[in-house]
């Protein structure tokens, strides 16, 4: 699944179940991209964002957490490509 | 952030869990200073060394924190949110440890989850007041 499929299902997702997990995600990029942080920083910050998604029972159910936690996986290659 | 947009979730789940327990003002307190030391340190991403000592001395006030609720057990939620925000503290210092240090931005988006996820254990733990 490439990274276009990934928002396509995301924003499908948060339609379905009423969140925002794709502006979530779209908000810490921008952040991430706004204030120069490494490659490494980003990778711990996203995985961070999840973590707190996970606490917090944002995410409706486990199809929408493996969809986050792949595209987060794509997003450092896009931003330190 | 959005992820101020977010946190609620956990403060209505929490409530959920420890609705009919005590409201622990020692307990809240110890978050609300968690809540207010995140905010110094993010106050002073700007000079690296600053950072790392007001860093430093948050890690010992959510190691309090921490070792308070989750010594309680009453909420297991609790305890779990406990645990992520000593885990992020944790990494924060670990940052200012290594030989490059982080740039002010990781600085201030790590600080602010700190402070964020800090205050919404506050306002949960505040919900049993209720």
């Amino acid at each position: 699944m490439d990274l276009q499929d990934l928002i396509e299902q995301l924003a499908y997702l948060d339609h379905e179940n009423e969140t925002d997990i794709a502006g979530e995600m779209a908000d810490l990029i921008t952040h991430i991209k706004q204030e120069g942080l490494t490659k490494e920083e980003a990778e711990e910050l996203l995985k961070d964002r999840v973590e707190l998604m996970k606490l917090n029972s944002v995410l409706a159910d486990d199809e929408q957490l493996r969809l986050v936690e792949a595209f987060i996986q794509h997003v450092p290659g896009l931003l330190f490509a | 952030m959005r992820l101020t947009l977010l946190l609620p979730a956990l403060v209505l789940s929490g409530c959920a869990v420890v609705a009919t327990t005590t409201f622990d003002p020692v307990e809240y307190d110890k978050w609300i200073e968690v809540t207010h030391s995140a905010s110094m340190v993010r106050s002073m991403c700007e000079n690296a060394e600053q950072a790392s000592i007001a860093g430093e001395g948050l890690q010992q006030i959510v190691d309090y924190a921490t070792l308070y609720s989750t010594t309680k057990i009453k909420s297991d939620r609790i305890a779990a949110a406990a645990k992520i925000v000593s885990d992020l503290t944790t990494e924060f210092n670990q940052r200012y440890d290594a030989k490059v240090l982080p740039s002010k931005g990781y600085c201030v988006l790590k600080a602010t989850e700190i402070e964020t996820a800090a205050k919404a254990i506050a306002k949960s733990l505040a919900q049993k007041e209720m």
